[in-house]
């Protein structure tokens, strides 16, 4: 009996001295970096988070852009929810903000002033919905062409565009000289939307925009939307053949390899230019003359990240936030990676090459982000969309049967089906 | 009697409750959710009575996707049945030696293969720039047939087919040479005794014989053609546009990428309806046939 109730202590005893390792937090990392510079400087910085918070580990999974749309959708409904996730700002966002999935930040940020002020505050708003902060950000990011300086120099171009006008006179030199002027892949249809977000911007009045871009009263009847198809299907005869047969990577990795003279890269992307063997240049898309709209916003918006709101372990999910969205490890995420951080003093001469500064200081200077199309609207009015852009440059659907979809698909959204 | 009755249900039952929780019960579920409208994420679903199925009918892209599935059951028939019998035939002569032994390998490796990697291979078999068909084409002076294959609605359907195609027609091949064998050599040796040459013993033996396996392999293609999902989406995710969409695709990018759950429920039981509905057509046809 003795030897029993001994054993029974020292089994007890046993478990005890284990307890602390039940305790410690395993917090889930979801996004989507599967690749380099990315993902190696995401697991640089948990490790250095988990040396200096003993207790907490943080666990990753990773899927690329198109499969993590789908996906974050499955995980966020199951019991199996990531404690922090990446999102895209606007509408993306605020669809799970609606259904309650996403961890309101508001309090968290007003008992950490110090922290909350070294964000840059217009990049908070694209995360904010009803005067409630769901997500914060962690990169700034617009869209631009981006051009090869020597392809340029042997076409005699000399000046960057101003004009849609212009852009179309430089496209003519370039073909004259024997080059492709316009890389483009549209087979992931989201390359699609950058673009017609941008010739709306540029054609139809700002106020229609807001309207139209609202999921309760969008109706996309304003005849600009057309001209916008037109002009985008105008800029295409610069373009390679059958962009659908291609995709976005496929388009940068032709634009570093010098097979194309221009591409319309997002800032996010410059990493990836450091292979190209030519000195490059970027500028904001040219206005558009006759257009209603702004002549010179930038299409582009913050991504960054939520905490769930059903996490178990929302303090330490703070924590990680607050680690992650420091001054250090934003100069660190824009020297590593190439993205520019949206962390006050992260972008310098020392964290940042010329041209990441000429970008943000666009960025800073284009005052509101226009949101990326396809993360701005409704997923079923961006889906038409994108989905009738695709046909449109098959030569399967006009501009005019385009809109007549969208307009469908944004009625559908209003009444609620 | 009630002892025989309790050991008959003891014995079904595993059987019974996975058939019923795995089985039935998702069924019921899903014309359930059908009947409203909701997310993945969103807790709340909201009644939509039958608008789901209203929309089911005049949805243009369910009557691209109901083509494209025909299409591929049409050539999957035509293709992995017909030619897939043909070769078994050819691959069961005796004479053919290493040679048979040889081509039935060839033939069944891509059976094997996982069918993302080989669909992410032709994706880059197909590329517009540097893909090996076009590269080819134009080595024979054809580059005015070269084209992106997924990228234009013309071509793309039929190039993820033609997938398919490549990767199962071993597989059906494979089961008729498994019946061939099974046919008694004697009829064979009768009918060339008769004068009977390859193509009349291909017509009056071989053919009769497997037909039990020509309608499990017309059933089984048949069906895999109306729920194919795996090679559309990797290779073309239903675009340009819909134009490559099948109804598994379709569903899919309705549940997952524009939210609409109960839509994505419907058109999940359209494919139950018309996988049902062509399974009992052609067990019927060749029932009567017997």
């Amino acid at each position: 009996m003795k030897r029993l109730s001994r054993t029974v202590s020292a089994v007890t005893l046993a478990l005890l001295s284990a307890a602390p390792a039940f305790a410690d937090v395993e917090l889930k990392l979801f996004h989507r970096w599967p690749n380099a510079p990315f993902k190696p400087y995401i697991d640089s910085v948990i490790a250095d988070f988990e040396a200096a918070n003993p207790g907490i580990t943080v666990v990753t999974d990773q899927v690329l852009n198109d499969s993590y749309k789908d996906k974050i959708r499955v995980v966020l409904g199951s019991s199996n929810q990531p404690d922090i996730f990446f999102s895209w700002s606007g509408e993306w966002a605020f669809n799970i903000a609606r259904a309650g999935r996403s961890m309101d930040l508001t309090p968290v940020l007003a008992a950490n002033p110090d922290w909350a002020g070294n964000i840059i505050e217009a990049q908070i708003e694209p995360f904010t919905m009803d005067g409630k902060v769901y997500g914060l950000p962690w990169q700034m990011d617009g869209k631009a062409i981006f051009y090869n300086k020597d392809s340029w120099a042997q076409a005699g171009i000399t000046e960057e565009p101003k004009t849609f006008g212009e852009l179309m006179a430089v496209c003519a030199k370039l073909k004259e000289a024997g080059q492709l002027p316009l890389l483009f892949g549209s087979k992931a249809p989201w390359a699609i939307s950058h673009y017609i977000g941008t010739f709306n911007e540029r054609i139809i009045p700002a106020e229609v925009l807001a309207a139209d871009y609202n999921r309760a009263t969008g109706e996309f009847t304003h005849p600009g939307y057309v001209t916008a198809l037109e002009k985008f299907q105008e800029l295409s005869t610069c373009m390679n053949p059958s962009p659908n047969g291609i995709d976005h990577e496929t388009e940068r990795n032709g634009f570093v390899a010098g097979r194309g003279a221009m591409s319309y890269l997002q800032y996010a992307e410059m990493g990836y230019l450091k292979d190209a063997t030519f000195p490059f240049g970027f500028f904001i898309f040219p206005s558009i003359e006759d257009g209603e709209g702004q002549p010179d916003t930038l299409q582009g918006a913050p991504q960054g990240w939520m905490i769930a709101e059903g996490s178990p372990h929302k303090e330490e999910a703070v924590k990680f936030l607050q680690f992650l969205l420091s001054p250090e490890m934003g100069a660190r995420l824009t020297t590593e990676t190439g993205i520019i951080s949206p962390i006050k003093g992260a972008v310098t001469d020392q964290s940042a090459t010329p041209e990441q500064i000429v970008a943000f200081d666009q960025i800073m200077n284009a005052g509101d982000p226009y949101i990326w199309l396809d993360t701005a609207l409704d997923a079923n009015v961006a889906d038409a969309y994108m989905k009738g852009v695709q046909l449109l440059l098959d030569g399967q659907k006009t501009p005019a049967d385009v809109m007549a979809d969208v307009q469908a698909a944004a009625k559908r959204v209003r009444d609620g089906l | 009697m009630p002892a025989r009755l309790t050991d008959l249900l003891l014995y079904t039952a595993p059987f019974l409750i996975v058939t019923a929780v795995f089985v039935f019960y998702p069924l019921v579920a899903n014309i359930w959710y059908s009947f409203y409208s909701f997310s993945a994420f969103d807790p709340v679903m909201r009644p939509a009575g039958l608008g789901n199925y209203q929309r089911l009918v005049t949805d243009p892209a369910i009557v691209t996707a109901l083509v494209n599935v025909s299409l591929y059951a049409v050539l999957s028939v035509m293709f992995q049945v017909g030619l897939g019998l043909v070769l078994a035939a050819i691959l069961s002569q005796a004479f053919l030696g290493f040679w048979a032994k040889l081509f039935r390998t060839l033939f069944f490796i891509p059976v094997v293969m996982s069918i993302t990697v080989i669909a992410f291979v032709f994706t880059f078999f197909y590329d517009p720039f540097s893909g090996l068909l076009n590269m080819a084409l134009q080595a024979v002076g054809l580059g005015h047939w070269a084209r992106a294959w997924l990228g234009e609605s013309a071509t793309a359907i039929y190039a993820v087919i033609a997938v398919s195609q490549w990767q199962s027609v071993g597989y059906v091949m494979m089961l008729f040479i498994v019946a061939i064998q099974s046919i008694p050599r004697d009829l064979y040796e009768a009918a060339e005794l008769d004068g009977a040459g390859a193509v009349a013993q291909f017509f009056h033996i071989t053919v009769p014989q497997v037909r039990e396996m020509l309608i499990v392999a017309t059933v089984v293609t048949v069906t895999g053609s109306i729920t194919v999902f795996s090679e559309p989406y990797i290779m073309t995710g239903g675009g340009p546009g819909d134009s490559s969409a099948t109804l598994a695709t379709y569903m899919y990018r309705s549940a997952f990428f524009r939210d609409e759950m109960g839509y994505a429920a419907a058109i999940a039981a359209l494919i139950f309806v018309a996988t049902m509905v062509v399974s009992l057509l052609q067990l019927r046809v060749f029932g009567k046939a017997k």
